[in-house]
């Protein structure tokens, strides 16, 4: 084994003076936070504006109803002064919606006859016009099946009579949905950048290496090749290890900026469960390091390496997108398939959630036996004649 | 000193070494001169292990390159054909890294990369990240890399290629140098001019077999010609390949 500590810090060293490997760590882990916090804000804030958001409305003849206007009024809706032709208003977008109480309105009202109230908008802006439209209408409607309950009430009648079949939806897009859905997404950035960690140094080490000619003479030095490829190997992975701190450790930062608690969440990422986050995906590092390296082997050059890889990492990240969209739960099947299963356990832990530690131990076990196997392969791969090209 | 018996090696249905049998002895610049294709880089390459012969043997100082090449590796300084450099890391990082990977360390290594820097001329550029350095300047930190560890055997594999005349008389110079120190070195070109200038013996290869070997002298009546480069012809057997 001598030589090891030598062939690791060179690499290391080496590497470290490579921009495209430094940018791509770096720039995982600052990058995807910040997309990512971005994208979070982005949804969270139209949640909580749609909720809030108080409305204008135009209103002529305002004082025919003084009653619904109190009543919009309590809604978060404003009356204001209606224009003179609401529809040319509307039409010239002066105004959003103008509700139009006719004079007859109030005598009708008394007299137990529907009372006709017209509302002016345009369907064709869906942001504006139509928005406050439907929550105007909403509102009316509401305040109308209000008062018939109560007239009903006063002649004795049970007001659920009138109301033979209830549909009750529930809508799972919701924007605070959305935003429980996008949390799914950090698992496939995090196991991302364990990948993305060790990509050049695993391209380097190989086909780099053959293609700038250096491989040869390295492999005619009293060091043994296993000596050599395992060099390379840990420092694959400890380049990928690094990215991963990196990038946890952004993630819990830019987590914080996100207003999470506005829509009664909370996310268990600060920096004490980073470590814990770390321990989980660990065994997974060894499993990328030597993966990219079986594959980068048996490539020509550089260019042919960076084109397969990129590919091939595709295998195990974009399983990770199911862990965002289906949230399936962790069990003894999911949980024996690397980087699935970290994805499920960095899931679990920033939801708060415990996961049972034998599917913790599965998990562990069987990234590790997998990735011990695939190092054995790479380092049996760099052992044959065919390794020069 | 190294010595090969009746090597051969294929790949797959390309026969490169076909029975290859020769000795360089210590104190000697062997010459391995043959055609493009004649099988040189492959026997240097089974020479410094990085390919195993498929049958026959070849020992250096003693240590067989099948059964212990890191014996072997140890008692040799490689410079493959082509042989790159870390362009991140400066000409002295360069030849500390094969330094240590030959189990050298602290102040005698610097002392001894300090004496080739001064040997082969390189102080100004010893600390400059390699990337951009010209093709004798590459060539020379190389050269350094590989007998840093100071090693018995030199094993060269077309090492003028791509150097400019300047550097190529430098380059000779540090080749007689080794010679003199008593070191055994083996250098492979297909250029007879090189050939003649500088060695004690040669090894014309051809086809993958050696077909002529001796000194400069014994060539030229072996072959009944006055002229080496004549001589040169009539052992290969044709013109195919020279220069």
């Amino acid at each position: 084994m001598s030589g090891l500590w030598t062939v690791f810090s060179k690499e290391v060293k080496d590497n470290l003076r490579d921009r495209r490997t430094v940018l791509s760590s770096l720039g995982m882990a600052l990058l995807s936070p910040v997309l990512f916090m971005w994208l979070m804000s982005f949804v969270l804030e139209q949640a909580i504006s749609d909720l809030e958001e108080s409305v204008d409305l135009a209103v002529v003849g305002a004082d025919n109803a003084p009653n619904l206007m109190a009543f919009l009024e309590s809604n978060n809706v404003s009356p204001g002064e209606g224009p003179e032709d609401p529809e040319q208003a509307v039409k010239d977008r002066d105004h959003d919606v103008v509700l139009i109480i006719p004079d007859e309105y109030g005598e009708r009202f008394e007299s137990g006859t529907p009372a006709t109230l017209r509302l002016v908008y345009d369907s064709s802006r869906a942001k504006d016009s139509e928005k406050d439209y439907r929550r105007v209408r909403g509102l009316i409607r509401g305040y109308s099946q209000q008062v018939g309950n109560l007239r009903l009430q006063v002649r004795g009648i049970n007001p659920a009579i009138t109301r033979p079949i209830q549909v009750d939806s529930t809508n799972v897009a919701s924007p605070s949905a959305r935003a429980v859905s996008l949390l799914g997404v950090i698992p496939y950035f995090v196991i991302f950048s364990v990948f993305m960690g060790g990509f050049y140094l695993a391209i380097d080490t190989t086909a780099g290496e053959r293609e700038q000619g250096s491989l040869e003479p390295l492999l005619a030095q009293p060091v043994a090749r296993a000596t050599l490829a395992l060099g390379k190997l840990l420092a694959t992975a400890v380049f990928s290890a690094a990215t991963l701190v990196l990038v946890l450790v952004a993630f819990s930062y830019a987590i914080e900026f996100v207003p999470l608690e506005q829509i009664g969440m909370s996310v268990e990422f600060g920096l004490d469960k980073v470590g814990t986050l770390f321990l989980g995906v660990l065994p997974l590092v060894l499993l990328a390091a030597s993966f990219m390296m079986i594959i980068a082997s048996f490539t020509k050059s550089f260019k042919e390496a960076q084109t397969y890889l990129t590919f091939v990492i595709l295998v195990p990240t974009m399983p990770l997108l199911i862990v965002a969209f289906l949230a399936p739960q962790p069990q003894m099947s999911n949980m024996a398939i690397p980087s699935f299963s970290q994805a499920l356990i960095i899931n679990e832990i920033i939801k708060g959630e415990s996961i049972a530690p034998e599917l913790i131990g599965v998990s562990v076990i069987s990234t590790l036996v997998i990735g011990l196997i695939c190092s054995l392969v790479a380092i049996r791969l760099y052992q044959r004649e065919g390794m020069l090209g | 000193m190294i010595r090969v018996q009746d090597v051969y090696k294929s790949f797959g249905e390309v026969k490169a070494v076909q029975g290859v049998s020769f000795e360089a002895p210590d104190g000697r610049i062997t010459g391995l001169l043959g055609p493009n294709g004649a099988g040189k880089s492959t026997t240097l390459r089974m020479l410094y292990t990085v390919l195993r012969p498929d049958t026959g043997s070849a020992t250096i100082d003693g240590h067989d390159v099948v059964n212990s090449p890191l014996q072997a590796r140890r008692a040799i300084g490689p410079l493959p054909h082509g042989s790159g450099i870390y362009p991140r890391l400066t000409a002295r990082e360069n030849i500390r890294y094969y330094g240590k990977l030959n189990g050298m360390s602290g102040k005698s290594l610097e002392q001894r990369i300090d004496q080739l820097s001064d040997m082969l001329e390189m102080e100004e550029f010893m600390d400059r990240r390699t990337k951009g350095f010209s093709q004798g300047q590459r060539t020379k930190v190389a050269l350094a890399r590989a007998i840093v560890h100071e090693p018995r055997n030199v094993i060269l594999d077309e090492p003028t290629n791509g150097l400019d005349v300047m550097a190529t008389r430098a380059l000779r110079d540090l080749i007689r140098k080794l010679r003199d120190h008593g070191k055994c070195v083996l250098f492979s070109s297909h250029v007879m001019q090189e050939v003649a200038a500088l060695c004690d013996r040669i090894v014309i290869i051809a086809r993958g077999r050696v077909v002529a070997q001796g000194s400069p002298d014994a060539l030229r009546s072996q072959t009944g010609k006055d002229n080496l480069e004549d001589a040169f012809v009539a052992a290969i057997g044709s013109e195919e390949g020279l220069e």
